[in-house]
């Protein structure tokens, strides 16, 4: 291929090259077609999702409650079973402790008393505040609340826990919310792009410059679900894992409803930000064959760090992020989108030219075809 | 299945090429030399492929049929590849010819 001699590289020499080449080419080709290089993205036009869902309907909620709500519930709170230290600071009625431990979507109930997805919801009809940005926040009970009666609708307005029943904590194991039709919302000819969520602890307003702040890091972990209604099972889609920074300083200008004033005060509240690349949103918007639309939406918190002297790591039930604690908190969800058809041509396309690329570099490799020779042996 | 048999056997046989060509410029001399230089550069570069890039990724949702047919091209071009990197080295005692 390149003789020896006076040649200014050896046929070895070309070699290395080559197969450095290769091996640097083929990682930044795929980075290409995943970070959509084609396309330019701005993360600063988020569309408020949860606004425009209807409300619910409860027709039928023996069957699977979740999948009538509008807003959120727990999935996952923490994974420590508190129902031991209630029933201890008085709350013996087993219907108001049934779902103080909810795993996979299912109370742990106190004596077989489980039920699913009644516990913690977010089903107001109005939101609670909407802040400058014209964000919709709405109300959520904490990681776990009590029950003020047994019958079916009052589950549906949990109780807040008083300060002094407080356990302390909410947990050291991961927190998980479902969306069950947080996507129904977005438009037939558009995928998910990013999902943000807001959590701020709006009860309690802090000095924002003598209160003692944190920051820190937490895994941030997405999964879609839909009913499969062949199978009679859900199927999950891939989990999608970030490590996140956090910073609970949340200062934030808010009104209390339409016409009322807008204040700027500083909470304890955190936004987790996943930014889903090309071959993920693909991945996604080719997960349910009945579209996005009818996908559950699962999100997941866990492995909270504090970066203090101490830098602690699994805080999780410990660390002030808006969730945790005694009363309600606000939450907000927000969406960028993107034309399906964009994700499509840009993963498709760019995947067929690295194939034929990937492709030839094999056939050069050969002695069937020199490109080198078949250009240069020209001139 | 382990999607990232791919990527380790590209970086064994890069691996192999680059450090036997390195030998044989004298560079280095000794088996021992060798195996510790092989053994850093495939696990290292193996490393780079699967923590630092999505290049592991592309390829597992190609073979699970997550990009369609265009995928399934991918995974036969790496394997075409990797083939012939094995063969050239058996053969020739270089990757590419």
């Amino acid at each position: 291929m390149v003789k020896k001699g006076n040649q200014p590289i050896s046929i070895n020499g070309f070699n290395v090259i080559a197969v450095f080449l290769v091996l640097l080419i083929l990682p930044f080709s795929t980075a290409f077609i995943s970070n959509g290089l084609f396309f330019s993205r701005d993360y600063d036009d988020y569309e408020p999702l949860l606004d425009n869902i209807s409300p619910p309907s409860l027709s039928n909620p023996q069957i699977n409650e979740v999948s009538n709500l509008v807003g959120a519930s727990w999935y996952n709170n923490g994974n420590t079973n508190y129902t031991g230290w209630y029933e201890g600071v008085g709350y013996n009625n087993e219907d108001d402790v049934e779902c103080i431990s909810i795993r996979n979507g299912i109370c742990q109930g106190w004596s077989g008393g489980a039920s699913s997805f009644n516990q913690n919801w977010l089903g107001n009809n109005y939101p609670k505040y909407i802040d400058e940005k014209n964000r919709a926040f709405w109300t959520m009970p904490k990681t776990h609340g009590v029950w003020g009666s047994s019958t079916v609708g009052a589950k549906y307005t949990p109780n807040n826990i008083s300060q002094a029943d407080y356990p302390g904590s909410s947990g050291t194991g991961n927190f998980d919310l479902i969306f069950p039709n947080m996507l129904k919302s977005i438009d037939q000819t558009k995928n998910i792009d990013s999902l943000k969520f807001t959590f701020i602890d709006y009860n309690t307003i802090h000095n924002c410059n003598s209160h003692v702040w944190y920051n820190g890091s937490f895994d941030g972990k997405i999964q879609f679900r839909y009913f499969d209604n062949v199978s009679s099972t859900y199927k999950y889609s891939n989990t999608y894992e970030k490590r996140f920074d956090w910073d609970n300083k949340y200062q934030w200008t808010r009104s209390a409803g339409a016409g009322m004033p807008f204040n700027t005060d500083c909470f304890h509240g955190i936004d987790f930000q996943y930014n889903f690349d090309y071959l993920e949103a693909y991945e996604i918007m080719n997960f349910n064959p009945n579209g996005i639309q009818d996908v559950e939406t699962i999100i997941s918190i866990d492995n909270i760090c504090k970066n203090d002297l101490t830098n602690t790591c699994r805080l999780n039930g410990f660390v002030e992020l808006g969730f945790n604690g005694v009363d309600d908190f606000i939450i907000s969800v927000e969406t960028m989108t993107l034309e399906t058809a964009v994700i499509d041509t840009s993963v498709r396309l760019g995947t067929i030219f690295l194939s034929i690329g990937v492709f030839l570099i094999a056939v050069a490799s050969t002695t069937y075809w020199n490109p080198l020779k078949t250009i240069f042996g020209r001139l | 299945m382990d999607y990232n048999i791919w990527i380790y056997l590209l970086t064994a046989f890069v691996s192999i090429f680059i450090i036997s060509k390195a030998g044989e410029s004298g560079f280095l001399n000794s088996g021992l030399k060798r195996g510790v230089g092989g053994s850093t550069l495939q696990i290292g570069s193996s490393y780079y492929l699967i923590s630092y890039t999505n290049f592991a990724s592309f390829i597992k949702a190609s073979y699970n049929g997550n990009l369609g047919l265009p995928g399934y091209m991918f995974i036969t071009s790496i394997s075409i590849l990797v083939v012939v990197f094995a063969f050239n080295l058996y053969k020739y005692k270089v990757a590419i010819r």
